[in-house]
């Protein structure tokens, strides 16, 4: 009888195996996942500390993503609203208890190592997660292990685990979500259905790329398991298990952004959205400006950053032809249609110019190319699996090595290319000429001028001054663009404030769009009589005094 | 053809032909082919066929076919039996048990081991025909449960228990004693005079022995009982009365009228006090004690005085502990729930299981069924009943009527019920509850076991097997109770009852197994509930005052040390289609649930003691909890919506800082949360078409509000009063879950 003698020994009873599958994941291979996942969560954060460090490789969203938990702590209290409704917002829940640990270790967030550390952190997640589902899709150990290795030594995938940066986050929290469905089709087990279900919503608060990759995902399940059990009700049902909480949590997501910042889609069309940031020109690349409206060239750079992993493709079209072939087989079908998600979006995007064509957009061809490639060694006849898993790792061995080519090329490796030098080519210039670097210094410089003049009470836009705040030591001295009062005191600042810094405006450039400016487009110039300059730096950032005819 | 005889027989030497005796049914015919040939059998003497187990049973032209347990021994014989030189004789083997069936059939029954059998009997005084024997017969050879041929055949309705009372007093020389409708002997019987008689043994013992004593003088005691044959019940009396026992027989319906006179008045005395009088403080007799008043009156004038003082104060600190109780309980819920998503937590009981259980050795089970205005679901409860998978000769189903619910006793009466279902009709009094009737009910059980069904309920027939075999593989003396899951039939008659259905399946599929599973008290659900009889006793049963006595129970059983599991059986049941109705009905529970925490909060040391830290605040959360957060509910929503449309400064500064993001976390986060739980149920119910309707929970919460502010206003206005659902609103489920469960489907 599947009965047992007491709770108590229910509590440890193990999940009862199923009849073709392993329910649980034996405790051996989830203790080889997790030794993996930590060495893995150490190999990135040395990369990262050695990036951040070393080689002063800092990139600007981390680094902002990591004050945003600052920002929501600055006072010493919480506010949600500081968190500013424009970056998905897990990541900078997850920097608060980083950014009141700051004074401890201030490079927690003078030098956002904090998204340095959550890289690492979920980087670990992703190869533990990748482990199980390799086993589940009858690797062997030692083959689990070394392709679990090579998919974190991938270069784009290494650095994305090491930088701070969201984009391997979501793979890695992408691959938890595919560890449970797999599961769940595999077992039934109602557990890794819902907690596939979560690592869903979980990815929708990190990037939005979860919308269409969850949306492909739901709509094959659903057809799959109509098809193959022809209950439309069971796939509606299921379908809406998967989905329910990330379509919640785009829903909630909104209505905050509804209450807090009066605009319900204020992450899609805000003046820090992607869309408006390109309609500045400032990511106006030839490639961008290609595939601007022209359909064959959007489609031509989406397929071409398959460099990223080109095993991809061969893997993407046999699990297709798998399909049908043989019976629909809903694992198959789901990570077939997942993978085209994050491709799709970037399609609508750059056709409709509303995105730049970053490599690490493209990242997604790395977590799901391995997943589609040991679907397809699973599906073979197990006398021939493991020769192929083996061989299969010199296919992941050239896909790395094209990344890592890719990775040098200023075009298909649009944003990580600077990195490849700062790090590898001898021909590189100062190390702290990144560019983040400088603004971090700069920023340090700022905030001493106000340390020093403690009577300043200053208004500051985080979307171009964001590297002062974390150099600043008395937060009473700063009202920044997050505080709820802070739109009502730049309209009235007399008496509530007394200075204002403020970037060069010039046209076509990110200073053009900060709230200051838009405010009042002549400060920076000293066209505003209410206001005295009072200092003026090197980069050309000033601060003006507010005077008393001030409104 | 025609030669010597010995030739003749010398033929048969090399046949080896088995032949089966028994009649057998044609393939879409209802009548039995008889496949012995009584002409023919009378070619040899009875007493010679008898003598030397053979029997003549089929002619073709000249050729007679003779059945033989062992042909070969007869050989010898052969020429002593006369028989015909006429014929030839062919011969085949048979079983000894098809051989002696037949010659009774053909000559006539003898009783072998000494005076006349039941069937022999019953056959010659023409109360039964040979269809009905034959057929009773047939059915005990394959029956595993080992039932008794008079049992079958009761069973079948071919008889009463009189019949057999005559029968077994024919057979066994016993005197014969009619105590039905007569009034002047029952008098007597339950008078003082037989006081001591009666005394020699517990009221329970009658009850499960079927006897009643009929006289008692210095050297005899006389009794009437239905199981001549009880020599357990006899050796106890002869024992305790140090007399000679004189036994007569009678019917089972005898003894239970003659029981009813004697302790009907008690009983119903009982069914309303012996929970009181065992454990006063667990009854909700007194809803509220005067130390909950004189709290609760202390605490509103707190609040008032502080309202008054430091509004702001006292309003955050309400808000404080409201958003915190909230919070809690939810999450507490959640996190119980998601035991059961990650893994089993029920029994699981497989047909293999059952198998091992062996069926001699099942022990008398107690059914009680509380009936109140339901005259239109009886002739279906009955069906659905008389499909439960267990012998009927030890099932005991007691079908409890009010006295003053003259419809369905009339109905009942005219019925005709098994002889396993008795009418049990509950005396008039208050509390007028179904606690009160099913303690009049476990008040006469005779069973080891005892199960609650409602009137519209349609178990699974295995469901009792299921029951046993954990009670018996658990060996668990502290399981006392297995909750079967409750489900409906017609769940898809309209939006209401898909929302009740899943939530349901939510409470079934999720909460209770996680509750078992983390050792937490389990409110049981209304029915399919199966004690330890013994123990359900000793507990003092179900509190009468109690409008949720099922909750009320599992709290009790667990503070008493006791365990409830929850098993992978499911009743059907009716939900309320009806929104007046469904209100009536819910109100009751969250009524029930209220008067069950101030019950057992009325010593909040001594319940933590009792039920240990988890168990304490999973009472909280369930019986606590669920009736809260329905009464907050609107006032939470009222708030949020004074907040966000109005922009109230005062409750700006009554929500400020972390109470306004845990009222957020409660708000968003929580109703998703639970939202999902209740697509989860469904799903793991594989209720699949209620998935997309749990999204509309919501509003299915703001009546589950109403119906708690009814509750409320009810528990100071009328505490114990039983809001009755009206069943017999989806009859066409009923009757066709019915018939699937009795086609197996």
């Amino acid at each position: 009888m599947g009965m047992v003698a007491s709770s108590q020994e229910l509590l440890n009873q193990e999940p009862n195996p199923s009849q073709f599958f392993p329910q649980g994941v034996p405790r051996a291979v989830r203790r080889i996942g997790l030794t993996m996942a930590l060495l893995s969560g150490v190999v990135s954060l040395t990369t990262g500390y050695l990036l951040v460090f070393r080689y002063h490789q800092l990139f600007g969203d981390a680094i902002s993503r990591a004050i945003v938990g600052m920002y929501m702590t600055w006072d010493g209290h919480f506010h949600l609203a500081a968190m500013g409704f424009y970056w998905s917002p897990l990541l900078s829940l997850f920097s608060v208890p980083f950014a009141l640990a700051r004074h401890w270790w201030p490079p927690l967030m003078t030098y956002g190592f904090s998204a340095n550390i959550l890289s690492a952190l979920f980087a670990a997640v992703g190869v533990y997660h990748l482990y199980r589902i390799l086993w589940r899709f009858g690797l062997s150990q030692w083959a689990s292990v070394v392709w679990t290795s090579l998919y974190l030594l991938n270069p784009l995938i290494l650095l994305y685990s090491a930088n701070g940066m969201s984009d391997a986050i979501e793979c890695a929290i992408l691959l938890a979500m595919v560890d449970g469905l797999v599961e769940y089709l595999q077992t039934d087990r109602l557990g890794a259905l819902v907690r596939s279900a979560t690592w869903l919503a979980a990815a929708f608060m990190v990037r939005y790329e979860s919308v269409p990759i969850g949306a492909c995902l739901g709509i094959a399940l659903v057809l799959s398991i109509w098809i193959r059990t022809k209950n439309w009700y069971r796939a509606e049902a299921i379908g809406l298990a998967l989905l329910f909480p990330i379509v919640m949590a785009g829903i909630i997501w909104m209505l905050l952004g509804a209450m807090i910042m009066h605009n319900p889609f204020y992450f899609l069309n805000s003046r820090y959205s992607n869309g408006a940031q390109i309609s500045t020109g400032s990511y106006n690349f030839p490639q961008v400006l290609a595939a601007r409206h022209h359909l064959g060239v959007t489609l031509y750079q989406v397929f071409r950053f398959m460099d990223n992993f080109w095993a991809y493709a061969p893997a993407a079209v046999t699990v297709a032809v798998l399909q049908f072939r043989r019976r629909t087989d809903s694992i198959g079908i789901s990570l077939l249609a997942a993978s085209f998600g994050a491709p799709l979006l970037q399609i609508v995007l750059l056709y409709s110019h509303r995105s730049a064509d970053w490599q690490r957009f493209f990242i997604y061809y790395i977590p799901f190319g391995f997943l589609l490639f040991a679907y397809v060694i699973w599906k073979l006849p197990i006398r021939w699996r493991s020769w192929f898993a083996w061989m299969g790792c010199f296919a992941l061995v050239a896909s790395n090595y094209a990344a890592l080519e890719a990775m040098k090329s200023p075009v298909w490796g649009n944003g990580d290319t600077s990195v490849y030098q700062a790090v590898f080519d001898s021909q590189r210039g100062s190390l702290k000429d990144n560019a983040n670097y400088m603004t971090l210094e700069q920023g340090e410089v700022e905030a001493h001028y106000i340390n020093a003049h403690p009577h300043l009470v200053v208004l500051i836009s985080t979307f171009d001054s964001p590297l002062v705040m974390p150099f600043i030591r008395r937060p009473g001295q700063i009202i920044f663009s997050g505080e709820p009062s802070y739109d009502s005191i730049l309209e009235n600042p007399l008496g509530r404030a007394n200075a204002i810094l403020t970037v060069p405006n010039s046209p076509h450039s990110l200073g053009a769009d900060t709230s200051i400016n838009r405010m009042y487009p002549g400060l920076w110039a000293g066209h505003v009589s209410w206001t005295k300059l009072i200092h003026q730096w090197k980069n050309g950032d000033r601060l003006y005094a507010v005077l008393k005819d001030a409104p | 053809m025609k030669g010597t005889l010995k030739q003749r027989v010398a033929d048969t030497r090399e046949s080896e032909t088995f032949v089966s005796l028994r009649p057998y049914r044609l393939d879409g015919s209802d009548s039995l082919v008889d496949p012995v040939d009584p002409t023919t059998a009378r070619i040899i003497p009875a007493d010679a066929a008898r003598r030397h187990q053979l029997l003549a049973f089929a002619r073709v032209g000249t050729c007679v076919w003779l059945a033989a347990v062992h042909p070969h021994d007869i050989m010898g014989t052969f020429m002593e039996l006369g028989l015909p030189s006429s014929y030839t004789y062919r011969w085949c083997y048979a079983e000894r048990e098809d051989l002696l069936f037949a010659q009774d059939r053909v000559y006539g029954m003898v009783d072998r081991e000494g005076g006349e059998r039941l069937g022999s009997y019953l056959l010659r005084t023409g109360r039964i025909t040979t269809q009905d024997l034959v057929a009773a017969l047939a059915d005990q050879n394959v029956d595993e449960a080992g039932q008794k041929l008079g049992a079958i055949l009761l069973q079948r309705g071919v008889i009463t228990n009189w019949n057999i009372a005559e029968a077994v007093a024919s057979q066994r020389g016993y005197p014969l004693i009619d105590l039905l409708g007569q009034t002047a002997l029952t008098n007597n019987l339950v008078s003082s005079r037989l006081d001591g008689a009666w005394a020699l043994a517990e009221e329970r013992f009658w009850h499960r022995h079927l006897m009643v004593p009929l006289d008692e003088d210095e050297q005899t005691l006389t009794v009437a009982m239905v199981d001549v044959d009880d020599r357990e019940a006899l050796e106890y009396l002869e024992k305790t009365a140090k007399k000679r026992l004189r036994v007569f027989v009678t019917g089972s319906r005898d003894v239970v009228h003659v029981l009813n006179q004697r302790f009907g008045a008690t009983q119903s005395l009982e069914s309303q006090l012996s929970l009181f009088r065992l454990r006063p403080e667990d009854s909700a007799a007194t809803p509220v004690s005067r130390a909950q008043w004189l709290w609760m009156l202390a605490l509103l004038m707190v609040a008032m005085v502080g309202f008054i003082l430091r509004p702001v104060w006292t309003g955050t600190f309400l808000a404080a502990t409201v958003e915190v109780v909230y919070a809690s309980v939810s999450l507490f819920r959640l996190m119980t729930m998601s035991a059961a998503i990650r893994s089993n937590t029920e029994y699981v009981v497989t047909e293999a299981d059952m198998q091992s259980v062996p069926p001699t050795s099942l022990p008398e089970y107690t059914v009680l069924v509380p009936l109140y205005k339901e005259a239109d679901v009886l002739p279906m409860l009955t069906k659905a009943l008389q499909q439960l998978r267990y012998p009927k000769d030890r099932l005991d189903v007691k079908l409890l009527l009010e006295e003053d619910d003259r419809e369905t006793l009339e109905v009942a009466l005219n019925a005709r019920l098994p002889s396993y279902m008795e009418i049990v009709v509950v005396p008039h009094s208050e509390p007028q509850t179904k606690p009160k009737a099913c303690n009049y009910g476990l008040a006469k059980a005779r069973g080891e076991y005892v199960v609650i069904f409602d009137a519209e309920d349609v178990p699974e027939p295995d469901q009792l097997l299921k029951a046993v075999t954990i009670f018996r593989e658990e060996q668990n003396e502290n399981l006392a109770c297995i909750q079967a899951k409750l489900s409906y039939y017609n769940e898809n008659q309209n939006i209401l009852t898909r929302w009740f259905t899943a939530e349901y399946s939510n409470w079934f599929e999720l909460l209770l197994p996680s509750l078992f599973r983390l050792d937490m008290p389990i409110p049981l659900g209304g029915t399919s509930n199966h004690f330890r009889t013994d123990v359900l006793r000793a507990l003092g049963a179900w509190d009468p005052f109690n409008v949720t006595e099922d909750a009320d129970l599992g709290i009790r059983l667990h503070k008493s040390g006791y365990r409830t599991g929850v098993m992978n059986s499911t009743t059907f049941e009716e939900a309320n289609s009806d929104f007046v109705n469904w209100v009536r009905q819910r109100s009751r529970w969250v009524k029930g649930y209220i008067q069950t925490w101030f019950v057992h909060m009325r010593h909040p040391v001594r319940l933590f003691e009792e039920l240990g830290n988890v168990g304490f605040w999973g009472f909280q959360s369930t019986i606590g909890g669920m009736p809260l957060q329905f009464l907050l509910n609107p006032i939470l929503w009222g708030l949020t919506v004074a907040w966000y449309v109005f922009g109230s400064s005062y409750l700006q500064h009554v929500f400020s800082g972390w109470i306004y993001y845990l009222g957020n976390v409660s708000l968003f986060f929580g109703n998703v949360a639970f939202i999902y739980a209740n697509l989860m149920g469904v799903v793991k119910a594989q209720r699949w078409s209620l998935a997309k309707w749990c999204l509309l929970t919501p509003v299915y919460w703001v009546f589950m509000s109403i119906a708690a502010y009814k509750a409320l206003y009810q528990f100071f206005l009328r505490p114990s009063y039983w809001e009755k659902t009206i069943h017999g609103m989806a009859s066409e489920h009923f009757a066709s879950t019915v018939d699937q469960m009795g086609a197996g489907m």
